[in-house]
């Protein structure tokens, strides 16, 4: 019993990115305002880059520079780099999708989806 | 180093340059913008058939960007699917180019035209990548910048049915997008590579130290393609956004844009996961059953529509079954079936979706019910029309036959006849939405006024027909690409072991 808790705290960043990844899906399902829908979709991302983090980071590593290089573990670079992609690629996203939001509240008058598609089958 | 030595990765970094060179010449001088992007698109073809050439002659090669070791940098492949594919995306580009620069002006704002090719060329420079790219990551790049771009494409045109259909493709891709990220770092935890031979030697070991872990790692591919490739229960985006672009950019997405995704799946398939991956878990099943469904229920759908654009739409969804069906049996007929059938489908669906543009443009009718009589009116447009939609049902001599014979012989292979009914099925219906547009449009008389109906002027003809002819040359010598397929296959065949 001890030892699963030992090893639950110790892998907790995989279940915090794991909640964090269904909240995320959850709150673009479940909500019908589409700023929400892009708030889920943060969270979902969000979560992860938690995960790729957490994949890099040794335990008692340091940051990986090539001053003495062999002597201290250092943690592994790769996932960070990718974690910098991902941000710019989910900000961009975001970006695009408040945008079109802009445009939807401009053309139909709400942002909500069940209005959205009442006023288009009135149409 | 010679200078031909980065030749392919040249063809992205092209489009890249184009495609921020173009809203400036529209800023200087806007009738420069028709002759710089034709420009474009035809070195294009000469740069991806000088690198066919080259792969045929020296075989396949990789190239390191930067230098590095694929096992840190990053590495791109070309083999003869990259060489045969980036030709294909390289001539139906050109084609629905030299359509685009006429029929684009009905469709969006003037302002917008630089900024509409510059999109399109962005979305070719990510097809391109896709095409090329070994290692998942650069792969899920490609996958964002192909989706902002589409996504794009689509919602230029300004109308709330665009700008809703194309939010609708926005988000929901981008749930595909961060499954297919979440995958990719789970197959980095456990393998500890992101290129995909690399991957491919470390997956056995990491199948049976981390077994659950890889298992997510593959459903949340599937899960995440199969949004992406609008496989059925996903597939809920692609009709309101493909029926509500303006048509070149519905040509492009639906012709190349998921079928190069399919590509990715296949290469991910074959070549990162092993033998023994695809033995442990049910992938092959599972997107069997999603291929069928996919077929029958697209075809379904299909045959209710009223509006031509979402009739084609919805027979995207069912012939990216035939694709996804074809490599998921695991066996070479079928393989080279779904990679015979990207090349085809290109061809049929871009020739459809230009010939309905030019309906929609001359008359303005989009119901099928009021076609009656317009293939007299326009013959061009409708022959174009009826080569391709014969095509799809898969009437002997057109290319479409030959997708849907080797699918046969390949589910003949693995021995599961029950899929062969389910592309007969398929004929059926396809041949009951076709025939009837066809007919229509040839045997009924002509209802409106019939002064309005001209044809169209030959720039907007001229690409739906070539394609059309295309449809026929292909199917009369499927020799050639058959050649290139068979070598194809068998690389991707060596590569997953």
């Amino acid at each position: 019993m001890l030892e699963l808790v030992s090893k639950l705290t110790q892998n907790i960043h995989y279940f915090i990115s794991l909640f964090l990844f269904l909240l995320g899906f959850y709150t673009m399902l479940a909500n019908s305002n589409l700023v929400k829908k892009m708030i889920g979709l943060n969270i979902m991302d969000t979560s992860i880059f938690l995960f790729l983090v957490s994949i890099g980071y040794i335990r008692g590593g340091k940051a990986p520079l090539i001053h003495h290089a062999n002597e201290v573990i250092r943690v592994n670079p790769l996932p960070h780099a990718l974690v910098l992609t991902g941000i710019v690629v989910s900000f961009s996203i975001s970006v695009f999708g408040y945008a079109l939001i802009i445009k939807i509240h401009s053309h139909y008058g709400t942002i909500d989806t069940k209005k959205i598609t009442k006023t288009e089958n009135k149409e | 180093m010679s200078i031909t030595e980065h030749l392919p990765i040249a063809i992205v970094l092209f489009q890249l340059i184009v495609a921020i060179l173009l809203p400036l010449i529209h800023k200087g001088k806007k009738k420069f913008v028709p002759p710089v992007v034709i420009g474009a698109a035809i070195i294009n073809i000469i740069i991806s058939s000088f690198s066919l050439k080259q792969i045929l002659d020296q075989g396949m090669s990789t190239y390191q960007l930067g230098g590095w070791p694929s096992y840190f940098g990053i590495e791109v492949i070309f083999d003869q699917i990259t060489a045969l594919i980036t030709l294909l995306i390289s001539f139906i580009f050109l084609i629905i180019i030299c359509y685009a620069v006429k029929g684009i002006n009905k469709e969006i704002n003037q302002e917008q035209i630089g900024y509409y090719f510059s999109l399109f060329f962005l979305l070719t420079a990510a097809m391109y990548g896709m095409t090329m790219a070994f290692d998942i990551f650069n792969l899920y790049v490609f996958m964002e910048v192909s989706l902002l771009a589409s996504v794009g494409i689509v919602v230029i045109k300004n109308t709330p049915k665009s700008i809703q259909g194309g939010f609708n493709y926005l988000i929901l891709n981008a749930i595909g997008s961060s499954c297919i990220l979440l995958g990719v770092g789970m197959i980095y935890q456990v393998t500890g590579y992101l290129n995909f031979t690399w991957v491919a030697k470390n997956i056995d070991t990491a199948l049976s130290n981390y077994s659950h872990v890889v298992t997510a790692a593959v459903a949340l591919f599937t899960v995440g393609f199969s949004l992406k490739v609008a496989l059925f229960p996903l597939h809920v985006w692609l009709p309101d956004a493909h029926s509500s672009a303006p048509i070149p950019s519905s040509a492009i997405l639906s012709g190349l844009l998921t079928k190069i995704y399919c590509l990715v799946l296949i290469r991910i398939v074959y070549t990162v996961l092993s033998f023994e991956v695809l033995k442990v878990l049910p992938l092959g099943m599972i997107l069997r059953s999603l291929a069928a469904i996919s077929i029958l229920f697209g075809s379904f759908f299909a045959i209710v529509q009223t509006d031509i654009k979402r009739l084609l739409a919805y027979s995207s969804v069912s012939q990216v079954g035939y694709i996804v069906l074809g490599f998921s049996f695991f066996n070479s007929y079928g393989l080279k079936a779904s990679l015979l059938h990207i090349i085809n489908y290109a061809f049929m669906k871009v020739a459809l979706f230009l010939a309905a543009g030019n309906i929609i443009y001359a008359t303005g009718i989009k119901e099928i019910d009021q076609l009656k009589g317009i293939g007299r009116r326009m013959p061009v447009t409708f022959v174009a029309f009826s080569l391709g939609a014969l095509a799809m049902i898969g009437i002997p001599p057109l290319n479409g036959f030959f997708s849907k014979w080797y699918l046969a012989l390949g589910i003949l292979k693995s021995h599961m006849p029950i899929y062969l009914i389910v592309i007969t099925i398929s004929t059926l219906l396809n041949a009951s939405y076709y025939l009837p547009i066809i007919i229509r449009g040839f045997f009924y008389q002509l209802e409106i006024n019939s002064d309005e109906v001209k044809e169209v002027s030959p720039n907007l003809y001229l690409p739906a027909i070539l394609l059309g002819i295309g449809c026929l040359v292909l199917g009369l010598g499927i020799n050639w690409p058959m050649k290139i397929i068979d070598q194809a296959a068998n690389t991707l065949l060596m590569m997953g072991g």
